[in-house]
């Protein structure tokens, strides 16, 4: 079906509707000058340095994670092999347990130990 | 074009398309009024869009689009205007605003697709390059959609006449 591009190649009452269309919807002259009004009270654009205060505030915040990062002395190693090096195993043969735990003491597993049944002799 | 001649020239095209697909005149103003502020902050911050028609229409569109579906209902389009007319003549008036009445009748029968098409176009008098871009279709599409709407706003002002 072919269609009209621009008004001019369409039927001649079109522009009569599309007039009759526009004026239906005519705002009142108040009403334009109160929704400019509204658009022209805009905040102006922020300046340049308050438009580049979140990137420095980013960057500087990005740096102290990372001197913090090589600060620290310990480097992430394999926790395996954490735990073989600093383990320490320690008995308490009062209670009848075998507690295995790491250099800071912290307990990591309790083991209970049942002593071999002495064969009569 | 500078900012202020650009405004100036937008905004009652944006009203009259916001007041033919708002349900109330609140609404259709509230939406031209965000797209328009929206519009000058881009512009102050980085400078113009490509196309600032296709750029507030596509805001105010979308604002409408979203109020409605908050609204769930859909009113009469007669609630649309504030029953305010160019004609001081009682009379005159009175027939400009039956008139008038009936042609957002006619557009109100429309379907959704149709009528923003029209409205764009006819009301907003955005070109079809832009009027496309903030409907997201083709030229093509647009110019079969407001073809379509044409005629049936047509037929159905014949048939209330």
């Amino acid at each position: 079906m072919k269609t009209p591009d621009h008004p001019g190649s369409a039927p001649p009452e079109t522009p009569r509707l599309d007039d009759a269309v526009r004026r239906a919807l005519e705002p009142p002259p108040h009403q334009v000058e109160r929704v400019l009004h509204v658009a022209r009270s805009a905040p102006p654009a922020p300046s340049t340095l308050r438009r580049s205060l979140p990137w420095a505030a980013a960057a500087s915040l990005l740096l102290a994670l990372v001197s913090f990062q090589l600060r620290t002395p310990e480097s992430p190693v394999d926790p395996r092999s954490e735990t073989t090096e600093t383990a320490v195993l320690s008995l308490s043969n009062a209670s009848g347990l075998v507690q295995l735990t790491a250099g800071g003491g912290t307990r990591l597993l309790v083991v209970p130990v049942h002593e071999p049944e002495r064969s009569p002799r | 074009m500078d900012l202020d001649s650009t405004l100036e020239d937008l905004a009652p095209k944006l009203l009259r398309y916001c007041t033919g697909l708002a349900p109330d005149s609140g609404l259709a103003e509230e939406a031209a009024q965000d797209a328009l502020f929206a519009l000058v902050g881009r512009w102050r911050r980085h400078g113009p869009p490509d196309c600032a028609a296709a750029f507030t229409f596509t805001i105010a569109r979308r604002k409408l689009r979203r109020a409605q579906w908050r609204r769930r209902l859909w009113t009469p389009l007669e609630a649309a205007s504030d029953g305010a007319s160019p004609h001081p003549d009682p009379l005159q008036s009175t027939l400009e605003r039956d008139r008038l009445a009936r042609t957002r009748d006619a557009l109100a029968r429309l379907s959704t697709e149709r009528r923003e098409a029209l409205l764009l176009v006819v009301a907003g008098e955005l070109d079809g390059r832009a009027a496309s871009k903030v409907l997201g279709i083709s030229h093509s599409a647009l110019k079969m959609r407001v073809f379509r709407a044409r005629r049936q706003l047509q037929q159905i002002l014949e048939e209330s006449s």
